[in-house]
């Protein structure tokens, strides 16, 4: 909307211009139209009067042709050549030519018959002795002398409609604009930021109409702006507030991350804690075998040192052979026999020597069963049929009995130190920060060792491993994964059931699959349980935490973890990537 | 008073009707002319001579009609339409003093006796020799 600068118009110049263009045009109008009128309708007056002239003087001329009264004619056109701007009475005969004239010297031209000076008028003669007619020219001198006034008139009377209407014009411009400029100076004012401007009403029109509009508006704008101050006030204050509030928020966010890693050490600990337990019952198991085993050697020493020597001295060179060889045999038997077998080979070992008639069939089978003896007794058959064979078989199996204490010390032992050693693979921490090579499988061997105490009664395991490359990882991290989620499946199967891992390479995966027999995770809550805080378990009972760590954990390493589940069967898959191609996900 | 007139009246027209009677031309006894040509007449009743010679005005009269104004005219050599002419024309220029027609040659005598400067023409009977007319010519 760009206006031509050249034709900008303010208001009051288009309410002007348009009055004084049309009193302009108005006052034109009067000075030319009515002086040309007025000539029109004088010529035509002046014509008629002639023309009417013309006829007297033709009917003059008739009656002086026909009752000769010439002094009737002659007084008809004296009549005529008195009237006003006369300049000729003609008679003019049938061919144009002039018979007779006034004055006398005068001869028509029908040529130049009416000029703009000159008006005709003419009236049809016809008698006997003359046909022709008569012609009556004025002149226009008076028209003129009329028209001349009247233009006169005109042009003063437009003169002074034209000043008295650009006057009046300028006047209503003024009138109409004053308001208007006031207003305007108002809206600048108001636009200024004044809103205390108030415009008078000066008239009752639309402009009036308006201006108390505009204060009405202004009024409006006022208490609007004073809503909106208010508002902003009020919005400042609440902005405060909630700053502070956000302030609050953030602090307790803080105070909730510091909790929740606190928590998450807690778990950490927690899980610790159990395992330690756990391993407490492990190792004390072993020890509790070494404390008997010891108790055990320390009596039947005792009790061998005693009737060792009486007793070799009550037996012939060859019993005290066949002794030894018994003893002998007995420490090199290693059988490792459930308590049901080892009744059956009991019953049946004693329904031998009593077939053979031995004198304490039972007493024999008891003494050999606890050497471990069920068989290859017969060459010493002699010895068993000795007297005394009941002392000499308690002295055996005694020395027996440290033997396989020994044996069982030893076990114990190798019990211990596997365990302890399990332990220290555990808790291998590689302080750098870095990863390391390390073998998936080993790591769960680790906590399956160090779970066997919780898993030998009542699960059954199976390793599924597959040969997989050491990938670069964070061994001990990883076992927080593996103790956590077989941990998880020991309780979902309430200590009695299958437990399944599994280990193979799938590119660019090692794939670890740990599925459990248990009682499934319900679909849904299947989407939150990688949550932190979300636990089944109750409260106090369980923290929360432990699969989200596990998820933070593979993530760490880049990996997936995912589960799959219904009642009976729940798998988690864990995918560790046989390559770590960039540095780990910091957590 | 007024029958006896009309009853005279009727009984000259018959008389002159009857008779073959002579045409004379009459003026007022102020015109100091003593005779007229025909030439001059001519010039009088065609309107070109509008002064006696002593410069009084002439007034002329004229009949409307009849044997005298008959005999006038070819005593003149004119038509009566030949001379209607010329007095429109001269008439209607407005130079000549317009001739009055009269119906009775009585009332022409009366007129003429009475205008100074003025000329007419009867029948030689009804010219009576009192008042103040003379004949300046007759018409053969």
């Amino acid at each position: 909307m760009k206006r031509s600068s050249m034709l900008r118009f303010t208001v009051k110049q288009k309410i002007q211009l348009p009055i004084i263009l049309f009193i302009s045009v108005l006052s034109l109008f009067m000075f030319i139209y009515f002086p040309y009128e007025h000539n029109a309708a004088l010529r035509d007056s002046v014509g008629n009067e002639v023309a009417s002239l013309a006829q007297m003087v033709s009917n003059g001329v008739t009656l002086g042709l026909e009752n000769q009264d010439w002094a009737g004619m002659r007084s008809s056109i004296d009549f005529v050549r008195q009237s006003k701007d006369i300049r000729f009475v003609a008679l003019v005969d049938e061919n144009g030519a002039t018979f007779s004239a006034d004055p006398e010297d005068f001869v028509y031209d029908p040529a130049l018959a009416e000029n703009d000076s000159l008006i005709i008028g003419s009236y049809v003669v016809d008698t006997e002795l003359f046909s022709g007619e008569v012609v009556v020219g004025s002149s226009t001198r008076y028209i003129e002398g009329q028209v001349r006034k009247l233009r006169a008139t005109t042009f003063w009377a437009a003169l002074i409609t034209l000043v008295l209407g650009i006057f009046f014009g300028m006047a209503q411009a003024n009138l109409i604009v004053r308001p208007l400029s006031l207003l305007r100076l108002a809206a600048i004012k108001v636009g200024h930021g004044d809103l205390d401007t108030m415009v008078e009403r000066r008239s009752g029109d639309e402009i009036g109409d308006l201006a108390s509009e505009f204060s009405r508006m202004i009024t409006s704008v006022r208490l609007a702006q004073q809503n909106v101050q208010d508002a902003n006030a009020e919005l400042q204050t609440k902005n405060r507030l909630l700053d502070t509030e956000r302030r609050q928020l953030a602090r307790t966010l803080e105070h909730l991350k510091a909790t929740q890693a606190q928590l998450v050490q807690s778990e950490k600990m927690a899980a610790l804690g159990q395992l330690i337990a756990g391993i407490a019952h492990e190792i004390n198991t072993p020890l509790g075998a070494i404390r008997a085993s010891i108790s055990n050697i320390e009596r039947a020493l005792e009790h061998t040192l005693m009737q060792l020597p009486e007793l070799l001295s009550t037996l012939a060179p060859e019993a005290q052979r066949q002794f030894f060889d018994l003893v002998s045999l007995s420490l090199s038997t290693r059988l490792t026999l459930s308590a049901r077998e080892e009744r059956g080979l009991r019953r049946s070992l004693l329904a031998r020597l009593e077939e053979a008639g031995f004198a304490h069939a039972e007493e024999i089978t008891d003494a050999l069963a606890d050497m471990q003896l069920f068989e290859g007794w017969e060459p010493f058959e002699d010895l068993l049929r000795l007297p005394n064979v009941k002392s000499i078989l308690q002295v055996a199996s005694r020395l027996s009995l440290q033997q396989r204490n020994s044996q069982n010390i030893e076990t114990a032992v190798e019990r211990a130190s596997k365990i302890v050693f399990a332990l220290k693979n555990f808790s291998h921490h590689d302080a750098s920060g870095n990863m390391s090579l390390s073998d998936i499988t080993e790591g769960i061997d680790t906590v399956l060792t160090l779970y066997h105490n919780q898993l030998k009664h009542g699960i059954e395991v199976s390793r599924i491993f597959e040969p997989v490359p050491p990938v670069l990882c964070f061994p001990d991290e990883l076992n927080q994964v593996w103790t956590n989620l077989i941990h998880n499946a020991i309780q979902a199967m309430n200590e009695q059931g299958h437990l399944i891992i599994e280990v193979k390479q799938a590119a660019p995966w090692i794939e670890t699959r740990i599925t459990d027999t248990g009682r499934g995770i319900p679909d849904e809550i299947r989407d939150k349980i990688f949550d932190p805080f979300f636990t089944t378990k109750d409260a106090g009972e369980g923290t929360g935490l432990g699969l989200d760590i596990v998820r933070r954990i593979v993530e760490k390493h880049r990996g997936e973890i995912s589960v799959e589940s219904v009642p009976g069967q729940t798998t988690f898959l864990v995918r560790i990537p046989l390559v770590q191609d960039s540095p780990p996900v910091s957590s | 008073m007024k029958h006896v007139f009309l009853i005279l009246t009727i009984c000259l027209f018959f008389c002159a009707a009857a008779l073959p009677a002579q045409t004379v031309v009459i003026v007022n006894e102020s015109v100091s002319t003593k005779s007229l040509s025909v030439k001059e007449l001519l010039d009088v009743y065609t309107l070109n001579k509008s002064h006696w010679d002593d410069g009084s005005r002439i007034t002329v009269f004229d009949l409307k009609g009849g044997k005298t104004k008959e005999s006038f005219l070819s005593y003149l050599g004119m038509t009566e339409d030949e001379l209607k002419r010329i007095w429109l024309r001269k008439q209607f220029t407005g130079k000549a003093r317009p001739p009055r027609a009269l119906t009775d040659e009585e009332e022409v005598l009366e007129a003429v006796a009475r205008t100074p400067g003025a000329i007419g023409y009867i029948s030689e009977r009804t010219y009576k020799t009192t008042r103040n007319v003379r004949i300046i010519a007759k018409v053969k």
